[in-house]
């Protein structure tokens, strides 16, 4: 029992790297209507920054705050940059371009930083703490907390700010929120930074236990795109409980089923992927858009 | 005071021209509608108007050229647009249409939203009691009610309405431009009013245009516009306008 409550602890707190990175695609996927597989790799590179601020003698809070800002402002620029010219374009023009942006990113990233794997120590230091029998290390659930915190807020953002309502207005019917004098460009540039960030604090925050290198966010992607899928594109709630189940059930999987075991975990996202589009397009938590003429 | 004038605008979609040298002004806090069949334009000059189609000539208002604006800095002058189809935010709840209506008017008259809001739901009540309400499950009538509630909001000094009519039992189409009628007046709103039924609207509005394949081919005040058979007859329809065919 204890065994089982521990994995399931741990499972949840990897969840929680799949669950922001899975908002952030969602907070994309709404504006933009682009499924960004760069959003990884752009974790990534927040986290090399964090590493290089770090190992230069910065304190990590510091470095975490710079971190985010910067990533904010990246996620802005690209979506001027690249997303701007091929807006409103089909899903086949989106997604050779957001994966362009994977490659292209993670050739920048290894072109500034290289290809060692590099250490960021964990700013919670090195004691662990026992919940309900189950041992967690202060890093676990340290990131967890950081990452908790982060949801709640963005959450919040969207639902009691007015800058978050019109966000939601551009996403939704962009035509319809120009006539109220929406600036529909910088709402959906606004969503590409906001993701940047959401993202970067998960990249940063468990980069200690992630390692830093340039594919540290590779498996991460596939699980929060499955919990995307699982949660819905369109439920920024559902895809955050998307991720937290599939970090659950990916680690369970990893130690209960024979055969499975660490290196065969990514079954699980595929399997998720899989099996949602076949019984329930739209996701758990997604709407069928309830219109009426 | 002029308030809107259009000088000769021209516009396409896919390089089907649907204006061909638009011509006419709305003045300060009147009513005007634009009449004419399906196809003649209606639609093509309130979006030209407020930026959501690319037009040659020149569209000016209060004084200021807006020709080529992008749709949100014209509707930051204070020009409010009901689309076709009411545009609602399906997702949001009722409120929070409203509240995108009111966030719309920037800067100006912000300390007066409260007082505006109760204005709107005394106008249309069914708004407060649904005001939780997801959008999309209300129905036409009631959608096209918070269309023009939410674009009212934003105080705008000229509003486009766009067939407020359509897919409506013609019960609520009174009460719509009625509502619209009394706003207008208490709000010194100008109005310009895309309607196809002409003989409902000739009863609500102070002036017309009637438009057939993208130009004016008629205007007047609604009192002459009634009298008018030759018009009627030739751009309006005799069974839109009521007469005996």
């Amino acid at each position: 029992m204890t065994e089982l409550w521990q994995q399931v602890l741990s499972g949840l707190g990897s969840g929680f790297i799949y669950a922001s990175l899975a908002l952030a695609i969602c907070l994309v996927f709404q504006g933009t209507g682009a499924v960004n597989f760069a959003q990884g790799v752009m974790a990534t590179a927040s986290a090399y920054l964090a590493w290089s601020l770090v190992s230069n003698g910065m304190n990590f809070w510091l470095a975490l705050v710079l971190v985010l800002a910067a990533s904010f402002v990246l996620g802005a620029l690209i979506e001027r940059v690249f997303i701007r010219p091929v807006e409103g374009s089909s899903p086949l023009v989106m997604l050779t371009v957001t994966v362009a942006l994977l490659i292209g990113l993670q050739a920048v990233v290894a072109l500034i930083w290289g290809d060692d794997p590099q250490q960021l120590q964990s700013p919670f230091g090195g004691g662990s703490v026992e919940v309900f029998g189950a041992r967690l290390t202060a890093q676990q659930l340290g990131a967890a907390a950081v990452v908790l915190v982060t949801l709640l807020l963005a959450g919040a953002f969207f639902r009691f700010t007015t800058l978050g309502l019109r966000m939601r207005a551009a996403a939704q019917n962009p035509a319809s929120a120009r006539l109220l004098s929406i600036d529909v460009g910088r709402m959906l540039a606004l969503g590409w930074g906001l993701a940047a960030t959401v993202g970067a604090v998960a990249g940063v925050i468990f980069a200690p236990t992630l390692g830093v290198s340039p594919a540290m966010m590779d498996s991460s992607l596939l699980l929060a795109l499955a919990a995307a899928t699982l949660g819905g594109f369109e439920s920024r709630g559902g895809a955050v409980v998307g991720g937290l189940v599939l970090g659950v059930a990916a680690n369970l999987a990893s130690r209960y089923i024979p055969g499975i075991g660490s290196d065969l975990q990514l079954v699980v996202p595929f399997a998720v992927i899989f099996l949602v589009l076949l019984l329930r397009p739209q996701g758990l938590f997604g709407r069928v858009s309830s219109v009426r003429a | 005071m002029t308030l809107l004038q259009l000088t000769g605008v021209r516009a396409a979609y896919d390089g089907v021209q649907a204006l061909h040298g638009m011509d006419l002004a709305v003045t300060g806090g009147e009513m005007v509608a634009l009449l004419g069949a399906n196809g003649a334009g209606k639609t093509t000059t309130l979006r030209a108007i407020s930026g959501t189609v690319s037009v040659e000539g020149a569209v000016v208002f209060d004084e200021r050229d807006v020709t080529g604006w992008a749709a949100h800095r014209v509707a930051r002058l204070g020009v409010g647009h009901v689309p076709e189809g009411r545009g609602t935010f399906v997702d949001l709840t009722v409120e929070e249409n409203l509240t995108l209506g009111t966030l719309a008017r920037g800067s100006r008259l912000r300390g007066q939203v409260k007082e505006d809001l109760a204005a709107v739901h005394e106008l249309f009540p069914i708004l407060r009691d649904f005001s939780r309400r997801q959008a999309g499950a209300l129905s036409g009538g009631q959608q096209q009610m918070l269309a023009i509630a939410r674009a009212i909001l934003g105080r705008p000094r000229l509003l486009l309405v766009d067939e407020p009519s359509l897919g409506l039992a013609p019960m609520v189409t009174t009460e719509i431009l009625r509502s619209l009628r009394v706003l207008q007046a208490e709000w010194q709103l100008a109005v310009l009013l895309a309607e196809q039924n002409a003989r409902r609207a000739l009863a609500v509005v102070d002036r017309a245009y009637v438009l057939e394949s993208g130009r004016v081919v008629a205007s007047g005040s609604a009192a002459e516009l009634r009298e008018n058979t030759a018009v009627q007859d030739a751009y309006l329809g005799a069974e839109q306008t009521g007469r005996p065919a």
